[in-house]
């Protein structure tokens, strides 16, 4: 038996059915054969035509086969159904007239199409994703993305579904394998319902979808006790560590933002213990969400207020006026045999109802506390929700996009800073009377005249500019844009123009 | 809101302006033809603000300060000049390029002097809900967050581009002349103010 040119196998036999020589590993045909004694003319001069057509042939037929193989690989790596997989054969057959391809821009092209045909069928598969299985930078294959849905005229595709993406990794994550199956699923509805918020308050507009995605999981797993490595959870989902660490730090702090806002206890959460409140925070803006009157963190703080005022009852003291006196406080033994009755009382009420120790005798038994955590809304939200029923739900908080926000800063800033520049400015064209400086002298001399050093803030290359645009009569709401080298080049480089 | 003209202190004409918001030019691109034949190493030899790579890129690349911009200078004569921030600037930097040509004893003319891009931005000065934008105005957006955080507006008319940000910040290019850039703002404007961030 020979060697198959194409797969190096010493498989090539006769085939008798077809009178042609093929090999048994890679089924490739082998025409040579056949035209062997038809090479060259009967005069003996080379048949130039037919030793092309034999060329051409296997070229084409091997560049198909290869071709075919390149797109099962790559599909059969994103985890393409069969369907799916024809989907993107027949969009690639459609492309390319036929003729598919061979090179490194075919894989890019067969990842691309693969992740078209997946988010044209709502199924999550994010562009670094496909850019991964194919070793290959996300703006190729965005680039190339883009080509095809320009061929197609498709226009937007439907938007990433971070739902599912979420859930899949959750799921398949090889980090989370040990969590039993109810965690898991209570990590699903929380992470979920906090796609959803996140997508409310501007954290996915503009911003890639899989480091938040990666940042929502590691942050439910820290509520719900799972040790995880962002590191891990972010590789996994194929988003960026830096990015994703950046996200999670953004919706903590949107996190905490929102605590202060609708807890009652709002004032002492902070991004350290967010974690121990974010179950209740999540579960009271799911409800809240839905409109549910039957659970509202306003009466408990009435309640907390009521009761807070009904214990320090215990602590009144009765009696003369110098027990009255701070540090000199003693409580008289009516009052403490009537504050020991009452909350032997209360023991015995709470025992007496079964509630006794129902949470482990962590919660504190008060009217209106006693709230289940557990989220509800996988089960009653199995299919992602429209972006307008996303907006339309009010969580309770609602802030601006964090650009947004640092514009406004920024901003600011920059205002302070013209302010400075103006009184700058005004010490230099109107100095002081000889007096005012002569009192300016003894000041300096002792700095520490009211116990507190003045330490002047040093100007740096943002006050200079200020100073140097608002002396070239530069408008201050041109300042406040920023746009510092466009205004120095047509206001102060620009002595030509003048 | 912004009450200032472009590059100056007057304030905004309404019936030009009717959103009260004036984009700023922030980078103008402008070619020349020279009509002679340029011998770049020479050049790039002779001039002390030029630099010339021709492995990395077949043109001489030369910077002046005043104005402040950027010319590429190819052998055929034909010249881009970039980063002025005013169409008058554009003209008087490429007339600039060509009298150091000229110096350099190049019979350096300047012909069919035409701006090619202008690129402006400016602030709404409200968020944007991008998602909501690119579903309602599909033909004309490309929302891809995971390539782009802007969404990618191409207006037919005029035909410009304009990158919307969530910030409420937009960058629109691809005019020949201002009132082009003007025209798309304030077509856009209303549409952006639809999805403007609702506050609650």
């Amino acid at each position: 038996m020979d060697i198959c040119d194409r797969c190096g196998e010493r498989a090539v036999e006769f085939d008798h059915t077809i009178d042609q020589r093929i090999c048994t590993s890679c089924g490739v045909e082998y025409y040579t054969d056949v035209f062997e004694n038809q090479l060259f003319t009967a005069d003996g001069r080379a048949n130039f035509n037919l030793i092309r057509s034999v060329d051409v042939s296997q070229y084409h037929d091997l560049k198909i086969y290869q071709a075919k193989d390149i797109i099962s690989d790559i599909t059969s790596r994103l985890n393409l159904s069969a369907a799916r997989s024809s989907d993107v054969v027949r969009m690639i057959t459609k492309i390319t007239d036929g003729a598919f391809g061979m090179g490194e821009w075919f894989s890019v092209l067969v990842a691309s199409s693969s992740y078209v045909v997946m988010r044209q069928n709502n199924i999550p598969l994010s562009i670094a994703e496909a850019a991964s299985a194919i070793g290959r930078d996300i703006h190729e294959v965005g680039r190339m993305v883009k080509r095809i849905l320009d061929y197609f005229d498709i226009g937007q595709l439907p938007e990433f579904d971070t739902w599912r993406s979420l859930e899949q990794a959750i799921v398949n994550s090889s980090c989370l394998s040990s969590v039993p199956k109810e965690k898991a699923e209570e990590m699903v509805k929380q992470g979920k319902f906090l796609m959803q918020c996140s997508v409310k308050w501007f954290l996915t507009t503009g911003r890639q979808p899989l480091p938040l995605v990666a940042a929502v999981i590691s942050f439910v797993s820290d509520v719900n006790d799972v040790s995880v490595n962002v590191e891990e959870i972010a590789n996994e989902v194929y988003a960026s560590v830096a990015t994703t660490k950046l996200r999670k730090k953004e919706l903590v702090k949107t996190l905490v933002k929102a605590a202060k806002v609708l807890l009652p206890w709002g004032e002492n959460v902070n991004v350290k213990n967010i974690v121990h409140n974010a179950a209740l925070l999540l579960r009271y803006m799911e409800i809240h969400s839905t409109k549910d009157d039957s659970f509202d963190l306003g009466t408990f703080r009435v309640d907390v207020e009521n009761d807070e005022a009904k214990d320090s009852v215990y602590f009144n003291v009765v009696g003369n006026g110098e027990n009255t006196q701070l540090g000199n406080q003693k409580l008289s033994d009516v009052c403490l045999s009537s504050a020991y009755g009452k909350a032997l009382d209360d023991f015995n009420r709470v025992r007496s109802s079964n509630e006794f120790g129902k949470h482990n005798g962590k919660r504190r038994k008060r009217k209106g506390l006693v709230i289940d955590t557990q989220m509800s809304c996988g089960s009653s939200m199995s299919e992602p929700p429209s972006l307008e029923m996303v907006l339309e739900k009010d969580v309770g908080y609602s802030p601006s996009p964090p650009s947004f926000v640092a514009g406004l800063i920024a901003r600011e800033k920059r205002k302070e800073r013209i302010e400075a520049a103006k009184v700058r400015i005004d010490q230099i064209t109107k100095p002081k009377s000889k007096v005012e400086i002569g009192d300016a002298i003894k000041t300096s001399k002792n700095p520490k005249i009211n116990g507190k050093r003045k330490i002047e803030k040093e100007i740096d290359w943002e006050d200079c500019i200020i100073e140097n645009l608002l002396l070239y009569k530069v408008s201050e709401e041109e300042i406040l844009q920023g746009h510092y080298s466009r205004l120095m080049d047509l206001h102060v480089f620009n002595s030509l123009d003048a | 809101m912004t009450n200032q003209g472009e590059g100056s202190s007057q304030p905004v004409d309404l019936r030009q302006h009717p959103s009260g918001i004036v984009p700023t030019l922030q980078n103008i691109v402008s070619t020349v033809n020279l009509d002679c034949k340029l011998d770049l190493k020479s050049i790039a030899l002779q001039a002390r603000n030029a630099e010339y790579n021709p492995k990395r890129f077949a043109a001489v690349i030369m910077r002046i300060r005043e104005p402040k911009t950027t010319a590429l200078i190819f052998a055929s004569g034909k010249m881009v000049c970039t980063g002025a921030k005013s169409e008058h600037q554009s003209k008087l930097a490429a007339r600039k390029y060509a009298r150091i040509i000229q110096k350099l004893n190049f019979p350096a003319k300047f012909k069919d002097f035409k701006i090619q891009n202008i690129v402006g931005s400016c602030d709404v000065k409200f968020p944007i809900r991008l998602e909501g934008l690119a579903y309602a105005h599909g033909p004309f957006s490309s929302y891809e967050p995971e390539l782009f955080p802007g969404l990618i507006y191409r207006m037919k008319q005029p035909k410009i581009v304009l990158l919307i940000f969530v910030s409420g910040k937009i960058v629109l290019t691809g005019a020949k002349v201002r009132d082009e850039t003007y025209q798309a703002f304030e077509n856009i404007y209303p549409v952006l103010t639809e999805f403007r961030k609702s506050s609650q």
